[in-house]
């Protein structure tokens, strides 16, 4: 039985006559790295500060580990960690003394030596925040909100300004964190970070969450179906390609045939290639990928070709 | 927040402002410059036109003022508002460090430089010119804390209602030079045209640098200096708060 570590229910929240979330209602349970995937401005920031008791929302009940973020602020800020998206330090500050400063908040004795070399900062020990690279402070960030052994991650735009080697890096160290038995809660709008690391994934669009589900199951539900595609020649007989079983459109351009279709369509198609005596040398398999499902959902369909 | 951690940010306040050179600078260096010029240049003078101080003591003691303001003034404003502009107190308040925490740890590291640097006006003044002791040092220190107290406030809401670090930094600046020139601190006031005196009546820096004088040169403890200077505490004060927890 899984248990609800955050629960959100119809969060409202207006900033003046701009309505930045309209209703969200989500839960995200114990353990697991939950994603909150939308364009910039679907109001995925916003939620997550309302859940971290740093905005107050206008309308809408919000508990996280039992706790009203907008009432119980305090108690709720010792149990959880916060990696923001518009943050900074001072800049002459250094590293050591950003993590000796906020060890010191935390209810526990941490000893932050570890986390610097964790985090790979061991080198930039005595450097001055603005001396370090825009991957540098970002780690240094999220060294910071783990300073507190936090039961609930909360991570907005985690990898923003990294690059892909340090990205892999720091999705590693997130489901290391997951792994020590915190939840995560994972604000981004990369789809391969989304696909990688969670568990499951809101999609936020216009304030709302449009879908929730694991992404696998996004992807069969929204994903738009698997496409084969293969050359034949002119002139070769397709048609038996419209009575394969799970195939639902074929569609030809010049020499290349594009089929849709669901689940096992692949097997079924391979099948049918062999027994019509085709063995095209290019058949490929096309899956659909989260950003099939994120455009699906956050884009009105385009016009049918004509 | 803990006290422990509350030192700790504070220690961390006055590492930060001694890394800052503009602040150490205008805090430090500043006023000590002004001082030995304008002391040397009336060296002496002295007399009615001096509240009947010589003339390199008037100014031992008025620069004083000049600390607190520019303090207050140039330091300060800058700095609280990067602050706010730049997401360092959103990050603090992520970590449990209330905006206020962050706010008292600074104008505490403010209250510390402003004494010792005040001290070493006074050090490396003692010397070069002569000063005579404080008529009332009681009153000299309530002035000062006071002078302090009142445009640190002044300070905080310039920081407030100009929430970039430029705007803010202008307009301390701004605000800075011309209430220092009619302030007593640069010319007396007995040498103002009677209209610019009138001008400096509206002067806050003005009360810091009576608050000193008085009690200093004989003048005793004017409430009419205290008073002012704690109405602009008030005020500001209330008016910077109001604006803080709306941000």
């Amino acid at each position: 039985m899984m248990t609800a570590v955050v629960e959100v229910e119809h969060l409202r929240k207006a900033y003046g006559s701009v309505l930045a979330v309209e209703d969200v209602s989500l839960e995200v349970e114990q353990g697991e790295i939950f994603g909150l995937l939308g364009p910039n401005g679907a109001g995925k920031t916003t939620t997550v500060e309302c859940v971290e008791g740093l905005r107050r929302p206008d309308q809408g009940r919000i508990r996280v580990l039992g706790l009203d973020p907008a009432r119980q602020t305090r108690e709720l800020r010792q149990r959880i960690g916060c990696q923001l998206q518009q943050a900074a330090l001072p800049d002459r500050i250094k590293v050591w003394e950003a993590l000796d400063l906020f060890a010191s908040l935390a209810p526990q004795e941490v000893h932050w030596s570890a986390t610097l070399d964790q985090w790979g900062l061991d080198t930039k020990r005595g450097a001055a925040f603005s001396s370090l690279s825009g991957g540098e402070q970002q780690r240094l960030f999220v060294a910071l909100a783990l300073g507190n052994q936090p039961q609930v991650v909360f991570l907005d735009e985690l990898t923003q300004g990294l690059d892909p080697a340090a990205r892999r890096v720091a999705w590693d160290l997130v489901r290391a964190v997951r792994d020590r038995g915190a939840t995560v809660v994972l604000v981004t709008h990369f789809m391969d970070e989304a696909q990688q690391l969670c568990d499951r994934v809101a999609v936020v669009h216009r304030g709302r969450v449009a879908a929730v589900d694991t992404p696998q199951g996004l992807i069969n539900r929204h994903g738009g179906g698997v496409r084969v595609v293969f050359s034949a020649p002119a002139g070769a007989d397709v048609g038996w390609l419209d009575r394969i079983p799970h195939v639902s459109r074929v569609a030809r351009h010049g020499p290349r045939l594009e089929v849709t279709g669901e689940g096992p369509v692949l097997a079924h198609i391979g099948a049918g290639l062999i027994a019509h005596g085709m063995e095209p040398a290019d058949l490929r398999v096309e899956q659909p990928t989260l950003e099939d499902v994120f455009l699906h959902i956050t884009q009105p369909p385009a016009p049918e070709p004509i | 927040m803990r006290p422990a951690a509350f030192a700790k940010l504070t220690w961390l306040e006055m590492k930060l402002f001694l890394r800052e050179p503009l602040a150490v600078g205008f805090t430090l260096a500043y006023p000590v410059v002004v001082m030995f010029v304008i002391a040397g240049v009336f060296e002496n003078s002295g007399g009615a036109g001096f509240r009947g101080a010589g003339g390199a003591e008037y100014y031992v003691v008025s620069n004083i003022a000049v600390v607190t303001a520019a303090m207050s003034l140039i330091a300060l404003p800058p700095h609280v508002a990067s602050y706010f502009e730049r997401g360092i107190m959103r990050r603090f308040r992520a970590s449990s460090v209330p905006v206020a925490g962050v706010i008292a740890a600074q104008l505490a590291v403010c209250f510390a430089v402003a004494i010792v640097a005040a001290a070493v006006l006074l050090a490396v003044a003692r010397p070069v010119y002569t000063y005579h002791v404080p008529d009332s040092l009681p009153g000299v220190i309530l002035g000062f804390v006071v002078g302090l107290i009142g445009f640190l406030a002044l300070g905080l809401l310039i920081a407030a209602l100009f929430p970039t670090t430029r705007s803010a930094q202008s307009v301390g600046m701004v605000l800075f030079f011309p209430m220092y020139l009619i302030s007593g601190a640069a010319p007396p006031l007995s040498v103002l045209p009677s209209a610019m005196r009138h001008v400096a009546d509206f002067d806050p820096m003005n009360y810091a640098v009576r608050a000193l004088q008085d009690p200093w040169f004989g003048f005793g403890v004017t409430a009419t200096n205290l008073v002012v200077l704690l109405g602009i505490a008030i005020v500001s004060g209330a008016g910077a708060a109001l604006l803080f927890r709306r941000r």
